[in-house]
């Protein structure tokens, strides 16, 4: 439970280091807004949120792999696997605090 | 403490480790020498439960490294060759993470960390980002890491290679100091250090334990230096 709660911390706190979960951050908040209010959100002068939750799926697209796809192929590139993997982590463990840190960072 | 036997590993066509057996008892220091792709580092990854053999088996403190890896990680420090560290977090971020992993809490965590940062001599650079570290830095964050928990059992894959003579000087002094209540692997290519702590030498070459005795015996059968020993027997056995 403590390892899994290692990985976990490590890599939410490894999103905020570098510069580049922000810029997507902001990217996604740029898109979302845009996306809602392009298709005249004022003019239908209905009180619903069908135009944002519409282009969800097509964001998520890109932001899903962004987030998600440097988490083992970064370790792997590095070479921190063989750190990773030698500590006592179960390799259940190590995914579940990766996937977790990720989808929280989603959120 | 360790004892290995008939492990076997292949990448491919490859044969890296061909039927490895030895064992190593507490208070040694065991010496791995080899030319370039003998098979030591893969040996070592597979005692570290990184790689899984594809026939024999290891038990070190008494764990099966296929039966119980994360027991074995737990007893072991492991310094791999090229020193994996997580590039982007500082020395101390870093060092609290792996006694997270590890479970090292509360009291215990800061003594191990008053304890491991004066030997590793790493004060100056402990709240600066590792990637900014020169080689020889990185190394002994990689050192640190791997003693943090007092680990009863030490591999370390070319542990000195990267350093300065003092550093050099220093981790050898510190082997040496360690060597008394615990089990110790060391793979090196600078033949000098074996001499200067190894109280055991194993020779690999082509994935095969080809010489496993003591330096001093050898240099006694031999009667010549420990570097012409070591060319005769990996070049005319690998030939």
């Amino acid at each position: 439970m403590h390892s899994f709660c290692a990985v976990f911390k490590r890599e939410l706190k490894s999103y905020f280091t570098t510069p580049v979960a922000y810029v997507f951050l902001v990217v996604f908040l740029f898109f979302s807004g845009y996306l809602t209010f392009k298709q005249g959100f004022f003019e239908i002068r209905q009180a619903d949120m069908q135009a944002f939750f519409m282009n969800m799926p097509l964001l998520f697209v890109f932001m899903v792999p962004a987030t998600s796809m440097r988490l083992w192929s970064e370790e792997r590139r590095i070479g921190s696997i063989e750190l990773l993997l030698t500590l006592p982590i179960t390799v259940t463990q190590a995914v579940l605090g990766k996937f977790l840190a990720a989808w929280l960072f989603s959120q | 403490m360790i004892s290995v036997k008939e492990l076997r590993r292949n990448f491919g066509s490859i044969v890296a480790v061909n039927g490895a057996s030895f064992n190593v008892e507490k208070g040694e220091v065991l010496g791995f020498l080899g030319p370039n792709g003998a098979g030591k580092s893969t040996l070592m990854k597979m005692l570290a439960c990184f790689l899984r053999p594809d026939s024999g088996s290891a038990t070190i403190c008494g764990y099966d490294i296929l039966k119980n890896p994360v027991e074995v990680r737990k007893s072991i420090g492991y310094l791999a060759e090229n020193v994996p560290l997580y590039n982007e977090m500082t020395v101390g971020n870093f060092l609290n993470f792996v006694c997270d992993a590890r479970e090292i809490k509360g009291n215990n965590r800061k003594q191990a960390l008053d304890r491991i940062v004066p030997i590793c001599s790493i004060e100056s650079v402990y709240h600066q980002s590792i990637e900014t570290l020169s080689k020889g830095y990185k190394r002994r964050v990689g050192l640190a890491q791997t003693l943090i928990h007092d680990p009863e059992v030490l591999i370390l894959d070319e542990p000195t290679d990267g350093l300065d003579p003092n550093q050099k000087h220093e981790v050898r002094e510190l082997i040496n100091n360690m060597s008394k209540d615990k089990c110790i692997i060391v793979s090196t290519h600078i033949l000098e250090e074996v001499e200067a702590v190894c109280s055991r030498a194993i020779i690999i070459a082509r994935g095969e334990i080809l010489v496993d005795s003591t330096p001093e015996k050898l240099k006694e059968e031999h009667q010549c230096g420990l570097d012409k020993i070591f060319r005769k027997i990996t070049s005319t056995k690998a030939a």
